[in-house]
């Protein structure tokens, strides 16, 4: 996709924003949520940033909030579970597809020395 | 020995001219007839001169040599000194008296300054690229040597729209052959770079230069290694063409047993296979979408891969258990998991549509299920409405009288055309149907123009012969009456008469 790097349903999911397992219990997300709120708030460095599969964001104590709110909904619960769940962690994801056979066994150069380039 | 000269001066030519009809041993053998005759025309004609030299005439030699030297020299002097030193004016000179130039001179000069420009080691002038257009624009009506050259004065910068209109001087009806020779040589050094291979295993859309013969040979290479004739075949291939210090490392891997820089009947093994991973559908969809998410460049490949992982994941029925399992662990509401699936369903469609009609994409045929289905309609909606905009706006502006350069409407046509080919790819036969009729009636509109007020008769009647293959692919009977009728008109070319 050629804006997936700001797919806000990877980049903003509330399991991404928290650094929660999609499995983990309503307390445990409160919890997690006020320790975040706190860190951010003494100026914690660690607590500044959250990790994704496509990179590390920046955290904020509205994106925190936004989370917890999100995951007290059961539908929209479900529905970051969904990407969060199969998503692979950091530098997990298996390799892009492969480019087409043809553009991997390019030579490139070729037109300047068979003398079509400059 | 002027006779002597003349004779097989003309005879080099003429195998010149056979060679492009053919391949592989006719190639080669109107190839040898083609030097053999060249040498003694070549020999003829020094001997001549040394002969006059010596009996003191010079005052004959001299002029006799400046007359029938160029025309014999023109060839080699293009292409090892003048394109690659840039030398656009002097290439324009020698292109018009070249032997090669055939029944339009201008035309095939006209192209080999277009070549010094695309090919010169150093970038020449903007005043040397002005001065090719002025005397492209000078010629008037626009004919594949036109396109040709406007193709290669954009060949630095935008190779991917020189490619493209390289490509279109097939569907010209005026024919230099000179001209084809070159736009297909450039075509196949293009294919090598890029890796297209394949592209080259196509030998009978271009007359084949000696490089394109030699890199077509390359492509062809036997599935299961080489053998002792075709090595033998290759070799010769390579001692005809150009280059052969440059080619010769190409030709030496290409003859190896293990060939990585050229095709492979195996070179669609490695590429990933369509079918996601049947254990989890949706965890195999989820992650192609984060992978396919971190690349900056995709392939349509890809983007059907994708569209096909989320086909399966959404319409798995583990998917659905899955999510109405969970919905219930979390005490969702009824239909909390249908919504989520169809909400889940609509926003991945909505995504991978802006990305396929962003980039133009090719999608294969999707499967009948409720996001496959989801997904053919989005493609369609907007984009045919987008699509008759475009042919529409180029319409009126044709027919309001506002004109660019017969080569720049060429240029739009196929803009639209592609537009018109990405969205029946990607959206299927039944949309190739609803758009033809308005692409019908503005292509229509703007042939009639170029052809009765601007007298551009091949642009319009390769939109007119587009228009009717067309139109006997839609079934659209009304249509290919008009267009056959209007396709088989009878006009001029600088190359001969087009037409019954």
């Amino acid at each position: 996709m050629a804006e997936a790097p700001e797919d806000p349903r990877i980049v903003d999911n509330p399991f991404f924003v928290l650094g929660v397992s999609p499995d983990a219990s309503r307390i445990e997300i409160e919890r997690e949520a006020q320790k975040l709120l706190g860190m951010i708030e003494l100026g914690f460095v660690d607590a500044q940033t959250y990790a994704t599969p496509l990179g590390t964001r920046p955290r904020h104590a509205e994106a925190i909030r936004a989370a917890v709110a999100a995951l007290r909904d059961p539908y929209r619960r479900l529905v970051a579970e969904l990407w969060a769940r199969h998503a692979p962690s950091d530098g997990d994801a298996p390799a892009p597809a492969p480019a087409p056979a043809d553009e991997r066994r390019g030579a490139p150069g070729a037109r300047a020395r068979l003398g079509w380039g400059g | 020995m002027g006779v002597l000269f003349a004779i097989f001066y003309r005879a080099h030519h003429a195998a010149i001219d056979a060679r492009r009809r053919s391949r592989a041993a006719a190639y080669l053998a109107w190839s040898l007839a083609a030097s053999v005759s060249f040498a003694i025309a070549f020999a003829a004609l020094v001997l001549t001169l040394a002969w006059l030299w010596a009996a003191g005439l010079a005052v004959i030699a001299a002029p006799l040599a400046a007359l029938c030297a160029p025309p014999v020299v023109a060839p080699w002097l293009i292409r090892r000194v003048l394109v690659p030193r840039g030398l656009a004016k002097a290439a324009y000179f020698f292109g018009r008296v070249s032997g090669v130039a055939g029944t339009d001179p201008t035309g095939y000069a006209l192209v080999v300054a277009a070549w010094a420009v695309a090919a010169a080691r150093r970038e020449v002038s903007p005043a040397t690229v002005a001065w090719v257009q002025a005397r492209r624009d000078a010629r008037g009506v626009c004919g594949d040597a036109e396109v040709v050259a406007t193709a290669l004065l954009t060949a630095r910068a935008q190779p991917e729209v020189t490619r493209e209109l390289l490509r279109s001087t097939r569907e010209l009806a005026e024919l230099h052959p000179a001209v084809r020779e070159l736009a297909g040589e450039w075509l196949a050094v293009d294919a090598v770079e890029r890796g297209a291979w394949d592209e080259l295993r196509v030998t009978d859309q271009w007359p084949a230069s000696p490089l394109r013969f030699l890199l077509e040979g390359i492509a062809a290479r036997p599935a299961r290694g080489p053998s002792l004739r075709w090595d033998l075949e290759l070799w010769t291939r390579w001692l005809l063409a150009p280059r052969r210090g440059q080619t010769f490392a190409i030709v030496r891997a290409a003859a190896a047993p293990r060939f990585a820089a050229g095709p492979t009947e195996d070179a669609d093994a490695d590429a990933d296979p369509a079918a996601p991973p049947a254990e989890n559908p949706l965890a195999a969809a989820v992650e192609l979408h984060v992978a396919l998410a971190r690349r900056a460049d995709l392939a349509a490949t890809c983007v059907s891969r994708l569209a096909a992982r989320w086909d399966a994941a959404l319409s798995a029925p583990a998917t659905a258990e899955w999510l109405t399992r969970r919905a219930a662990e979390l005490g969702a509401p009824p239909h909390t998991a249908e919504r989520a699936l169809r909400e889940t369903m609509e926003s991945v469609a909505q995504q991978l549509c802006e990305t396929i009609a962003q980039r133009a994409l090719a999608v294969p045929p999707l499967s009948r299920s409720a996001f496959g289905q989801l997904l053919t309609s989005k493609l369609r909606h907007g984009r045919l409405d987008e699509l008759e905009l475009s042919f529409e706006r180029w319409a009126e502006r044709v027919s309001s009288g506002v004109k660019l350069r017969a080569v720049d409407e060429w240029r739009e046509f196929l803009a639209v055309r592609a537009q018109y080919r990405a969205l029946v790819a990607s959206a299927g036969h039944e949309v190739r149907r609803l758009a033809f009729p308005r692409a019908f009636e503005a292509t229509n509109r703007v042939a009639v123009v170029l052809w009765n007020e601007r007298d551009e008769c091949v642009v319009a009647h390769a939109i007119l012969a587009w228009q009717l293959d067309e139109a006997r692919a839609v079934g659209d009977s009304a249509a290919i009456e008009i267009a056959a009728k209007n396709a088989s008109l009878r006009f001029s070319t600088r190359t001969g008469q087009v037409g019954m």
